[in-house]
């Protein structure tokens, strides 16, 4: 291992795993990310804790689960006693800088890192249009000029391909016409709808209250303005948000290349992740908020631009599930730093160095069974446990007042749950939920949640904003429950 | 209801349209435009000519919040000019007060309708928001790689060279901010296929296109003007929407983020 190893971690921002050329993907051209993967390890079973923004990166830099960390969606606040990465990084000798979108609520990042740039209204969710080329330059001018003695940790939070948000905004109110009928594209041009495109309705009440039903709790313009849309326009949305990728993909290029022909080359480590999927019409949805794999399945690389750093070329582990809170200790194993108390991921770094066969991981102490399924929280009240077959998806059933502990197992009884055989059905079109003879699996599955949500340190959600927007889903869910129970 | 052409309204009721306090992209845009359609015509064919283009938001929200009224937040200046070697001289000005950038371009196009890159080109970039980043000056150049490609690269004033991508030899490389002059000289189809857009002088958009639009008849103080729309589009380049005037002249240009309308010209 190089010494005064540098860290570069680049996100962006609403990209599925599986939006990657590389990976098999025709109809999105993504030579940057396809160069990191020949360069690297791509971790293809990566999933982020949490499929939204803020909660996702709250993840990210706490190491936290969002039931612990105080972001379980946009608006929450993280709690102030949890350390993150740039406090950890900066008491330990490293000069730890951020640039782009950070989107951690009630965390203020110029008091945990440096700040390189975060534009001039500070990046929310939207703006990659914007903000990203300024990134970039940043990072270009940051590459060429640093001569501090300190080892670095850079991440760079890309905004796109999030901009498709703007894209989906535009026909809250408007009729867009199709790209065949503009002229603009011939059928041949646009990318097939999912196969999963006609879904199984049979979905938790969570989902149905915060994207299906008249009202949805959660982007209802949208909704309401694409429910009457043509196949050819989905798949319009779809060819878009490819575009967007490919847009963020030419920043990555700027970055590598720099990166190739700086001082920095051989002492730095990469890192690409996506804080959460994009639906493209999976599931006849769009953005994300849902468990279903196109929402929560990221992609995640680790990879360097030579021959110093021990990590493998051209990898594609499709053993070990990796989770949005495996970054602080993957991190800070590379630093050489302790990782705070109560962190609950697990490094990679043994996964990058040592036999990626085994079931097991060889670290200096002991021996320790790598994870055999990932765990992920959404809309507060939404869980899934995604194993090796089977894909578990439940939810707790809303208190109507006071519901501001993070639900779990001794608290909030369970509402409706969905299975999916993953082997048999990767697409999730089939909810096995029902079937008799799945019951033994379910029940598996609940108790395999169940007992790992009891390690886990859900704490009370700040006063003020976060408890609103509880009170509030509280209400429209419990009106719903009230519907279904007759 | 908005009488602006969907490709631009963003009138919606986000709450930049919604609070009249906050301003309203339909009544901006109408004024800026009209203003400008009604003042004289620029000169097609002048070897010199300079274009002002307000930059309006296409935000969702969040734009300006509590801050004055007017909703633009930028502007864009062109400036170029036709020397005596038949090259056109471009000084690109751009603000952006969102992301709080100043970027200042010079480059080089021979005078072929497709306006193609010529010799190098300069960058220099002024960040004003928070955070240690300040400037960055950038030298570019397009050169032989083999017997079918050329080579982007910038190289930073401290010599740093970064590989900006390839062009394939008969493919036109040119500047996105050349397109506000090849546009207007497009042939009757109003299609253009392979050109590679050097966005910003930097960012290499493969296997882009253009295609016509349909007419927008834009109603602005009585007035009525037929405006001829085009989509470009490729490969990292979601669509933009241009329109031009009767005269040829580029009068909106409108991206996913922001909608640049023609302010002023002067020949």
């Amino acid at each position: 291992m190089a010494d005064n190893l540098n860290i570069l971690f680049i996100n962006t921002d609403q990209q599925t795993w599986n939006v990657v050329s590389a990976y098999g993907n025709k109809h999105v051209h993504t030579p940057n990310i396809d160069r990191l993967q020949k360069n690297g390890i791509s971790f293809m079973k990566s999933y982020c804790t949490d499929p939204v923004c803020a909660p996702a990166r709250a993840s990210w830099v706490s190491g936290l689960y969002t039931s612990e960390n105080g972001v379980p969606f946009n608006g929450g606040r993280m709690h102030d006693d949890i350390p993150d990465l740039g406090q950890v990084l900066t008491r330990n000798g490293y000069h730890a800088v951020h640039c782009g979108k950070w989107h951690v609520e009630n965390r203020i990042m110029r008091e945990s890192f440096h700040n390189l740039y975060t534009g001039k209204r500070d990046i929310g969710a939207c703006g990659g249009e914007y903000y990203d080329r300024v990134s970039t330059h940043a990072v270009i001018d940051f590459l060429d000029s640093y001569d501090q003695a300190l080892p670095f940790y850079l991440q760079i939070g890309l905004v796109n391909p999030h901009d498709i948000c703007e894209y989906q905004h535009n026909h809250e109110y408007t009729t867009i016409p199709g790209p065949i009928e503009q002229g603009l594209l011939a059928a041949e041009d646009l990318p097939p709808l999912p196969d999963n495109f006609d879904y199984d309705k049979r979905e938790i009440i969570l989902q149905k209250v915060m994207h299906r039903d008249g009202k949805t709790a959660i982007h209802a313009p949208i909704l309401n303005g694409i429910r009457d849309w043509t196949e050819e326009q989905w798949r319009f949305m779809t060819w878009n948000h490819h575009r967007f990728v490919e847009a963020a993909d030419q920043q990555i290029g700027l970055i590598l290349n720099t990166l190739e022909n700086s001082r920095f080359k051989n002492n730095t480590l990469i890192i690409f992740a996506a804080d959460h999927g994009e639906s493209s019409g999976c599931h006849r949805a769009f953005q994300k908020f849902s468990l279903y794999e196109e929402s929560i399945h990221v992609p995640f690389i680790i990879a360097d631009l030579n021959d110093q750093l021990d990590v493998p070329k051209n990898i594609l582990d499709t053993k070990h599930f990796v989770s949005g809170v495996d970054l602080v200790p993957t991190v800070l194993d590379y630093a050489g730093i302790d990782v705070p108390e109560g962190v609950q991921g697990l490094s990679l770094k043994p996964l990058i160095e040592m036999d990626r066969d085994s079931a097991t991981i060889q670290t200096s102490e002991n021996i320790i069974p790598w994870r055999d399924f990932v765990y992920v929280e959404s809309n507060y009240w939404g869980r899934a446990i995604v194993m090796e077959r089977f894909k578990y998806i439940m939810e707790y059933r809303p208190i109507q007042e006071e519901d501001f502990i993070p639900p779990g197992p001794d608290t909030n009884s369970v509402g409706l749950e969905q299975l999916f055989d993953l082997v048999e059905d990767p697409w999730e079109t089939k909810n096995l939920a029902s079937e008799a003879r799945y019951d033994e699996t379910l029940a598996a599955c609940r108790e395999k949640l169940f007992s790992f949500e009891k390690k886990l340190c859900r704490r009370p959600l700040r006063a003020g904003r976060p408890r609103e927007i509880v009170k509030k889903w509280a209400g429209q869910l419990c009106e719903r429950w009230s519907k279904y129970d007759q | 209801m908005s009488k602006l052409h969907w490709s631009v309204d963003y009138t919606y009721a986000s709450p930049l349209g919604a609070d009249q306090s906050q301003g309203n992209f339909e009544r901006e845009f109408t004024q800026i435009l009209a203003d400008s359609l009604s003042s004289s015509r620029g000169n097609f064919s002048a070897r010199t000519k300079t274009h002002r283009y307000t930059l309006l938001p296409n935000f969702w929200g969040g734009f300006k919040k509590g801050e004055e009224p007017n909703l633009d937040i930028g502007q864009v200046l062109i400036r170029r000019s036709l020397d005596d070697g038949n090259v056109w001289r471009y000084t690109i000005e751009h603000e952006n007060t969102t992301s709080g950038e100043e970027l200042f371009l010079n480059f080089t196009c021979d005078d072929k309708p497709e306006r193609s890159l010529a010799g190098s080109w300069q960058i220099r970039t002024e960040n004003s928001a928070d955070g240690s980043y300040s400037s960055l000056s950038l030298k570019g150049e397009c050169n032989e790689k083999s017997g079918r490609e050329r080579e982007v690269s910038v190289t930073t004033a401290s010599g740093l060279t970064i590989a900006a991508g390839t062009v394939e030899r008969d493919e036109t490389l040119t500047c996105n901010w050349a397109l506000f002059d090849i546009i207007p000289l497009l042939k009757e189809s109003g299609r253009l296929n392979r050109l590679a857009i050097l966005d910003d002088l930097e960012i290499l958009k493969n296997d882009c296109r253009i295609r016509p639009l349909k007419n927008w008849v834009f109603a602005g103080d009585n007035v009525q003007h037929t405006l001829s729309g085009f989509c470009v589009f490729g490969r990292g380049h979601p669509p933009i929407y241009w329109w031009l005037t009767e005269s040829g002249e580029v009068a909106v240009m409108s991206t996913m983020l922001g909608t640049y309308v023609l302010h002023e010209r002067s020949d």
